[in-house]
């Protein structure tokens, strides 16, 4: 049996075998070795209950050679003399609309330092976590926001006109002094980016006619969690006139950039568009971008 | 580079190089206000949110870009009014960026 395959280095022998016998097809070998490692390389055998992973292989020839056979598997360490649970309990929680949708509602807040959401993220400076952390204390948000969701209780369902709801999209263009490349025009030009304004990061150049660079520009974005995107805001006093906040940590490497060329040392910071919402009724934002993405395809 | 939030808890979001002091980008929310007309006109009403960009570029009147070395820490906070419980709020921060020395 090997234990492990492939290159490195050979390591001195630390099992000793303590049996080894054949009943019919099986052979049972009986392996025996101390828990603590051998050397630096060798591995330590855990002394605290829980699983170890292992691969196991078999090979058919006698010379050293690929396996014929071969498998992973997990070994489980159990105390022996006190009682303990087999299974680790796992918990799994869903959100349900109206009885007729299901949902896995599965969120990881990240602890500090990269945001406060876990540990200080109620936005009032006490030490709590952001509702939206846990489904247990999940309040609503864009887990609730799904297509025909009405964020309401059940009981109201009867309540909703069939209405259609009217809403607004105000977009900005900043108009160029130059010619993008995908568009030919002759003097002002809105270009490919509907929701992108636009500047010279790289002036033009006249002695060389070379014109300004709106090219190679790379969109970042990160959230106020590593993954959570939308979190509850809470007061200590409801009703008393408060300003809370809410802080990440993070850097220029994790800040979401993209396509970041290896040779590359920094980065120079331009500009975006900004979104506007005419209220902080989730559905009504989702639906807002929803419609501006449709629009960007659209005029694209 | 800009942030983005919701109305009508949104204050101001503030972006900070923690490791000079130095603020890259402040930005305070705007909402619709009776000296720009009805509170009723299309995107001036009460609560309704604009949030302007932080704008760099190298046109007069632009503050130069930012050009930061990889690594470099970040701070962003959000201040918000939470006298009220507010659900689904985002504090995010967005932008484009350039890598110097990237071709036309």
């Amino acid at each position: 049996m090997t234990l492990c395959a492939g290159p490195g280095d050979v390591l001195s022998p630390s099992v000793t075998v303590v049996s080894n016998t054949v009943t019919g097809s099986e052979r049972t070998v009986i392996l025996s070795r101390p828990v603590a490692a051998l050397t630096a390389d060798h591995y330590a055998i855990p002394t605290s209950p829980g699983g170890i992973n292992v691969i196991v292989a078999v090979g058919n020839t006698h010379d050293l050679a690929y396996h014929a056979h071969r498998t992973g598997a997990q070994l489980n360490l159990l105390p022996s003399k006190v009682p303990s649970c087999i299974c680790e309990p796992q918990s799994t929680t869903y959100l349900t609309y109206m009885n007729t949708t299901t949902s896995k509602f599965a969120v990881n807040c990240v602890d500090e330092p990269r945001s406060d959401m876990l540990r200080h993220g109620d936005t009032t400076g006490r030490e709590l976590p952001n509702a939206a952390c846990h489904m247990q204390t999940y309040n609503g948000g864009l887990q609730c926001c799904a297509h025909k969701n009405f964020l309401t209780d059940l009981e109201q369902d009867s309540l909703i006109p069939n209405k259609t709801d009217t809403y607004f999209l105000k977009w900005r263009f900043v108009l160029a002094t130059c010619c993008f490349s995908c568009l030919q025009c002759q003097s002002h030009c809105v270009c490919f980016a509907l929701r992108y304004y636009f500047q010279e990061y790289v002036p033009a150049n006249p002695a060389n006619n070379t014109p300004a660079s709106h090219l190679s520009l790379y969109h970042w974005v990160f959230l106020i969690d590593d993954a959570v995107n939308d979190y509850e805001e809470d007061n200590a006093h409801y009703g008393q006139a408060s300003m809370g906040r809410i802080t990440a940590h993070l850097n220029v490497d994790t800040m979401g950039i993209e396509n970041r060329p290896t040779e590359a040392t920094n980065v120079t910071f331009l500009v975006r568009d900004n979104l506007c919402f005419s209220s902080d009724w989730l559905c009504t934002a989702a639906k807002s971008l929803r419609a501006a993405n449709f629009m960007w395809h659209a005029r694209s | 580079m800009t942030p983005h939030c919701h109305a009508p808890s949104c204050i101001r979001e503030e972006i900070w190089n923690a490791d000079t002091g130095e603020i890259l980008c402040n930005v305070s929310a705007e909402y619709g206000r009776p000296e720009y007309g009805s509170l009723n006109e299309v995107f001036n009403e009460k609560d309704y949110v604009a949030i302007p960009p932080c704008i760099f570029g190298d046109q007069a009147g632009l503050q130069t870009p930012w050009t930061l070395p990889f690594g470099t820490n970040i701070t962003a906070i959000k201040y918000l009014n939470n006298t009220y419980r507010h659900l689904g709020q985002m504090a995010q921060w967005t932008g484009l960026i350039h890598y110097p020395g990237d071709a036309y």
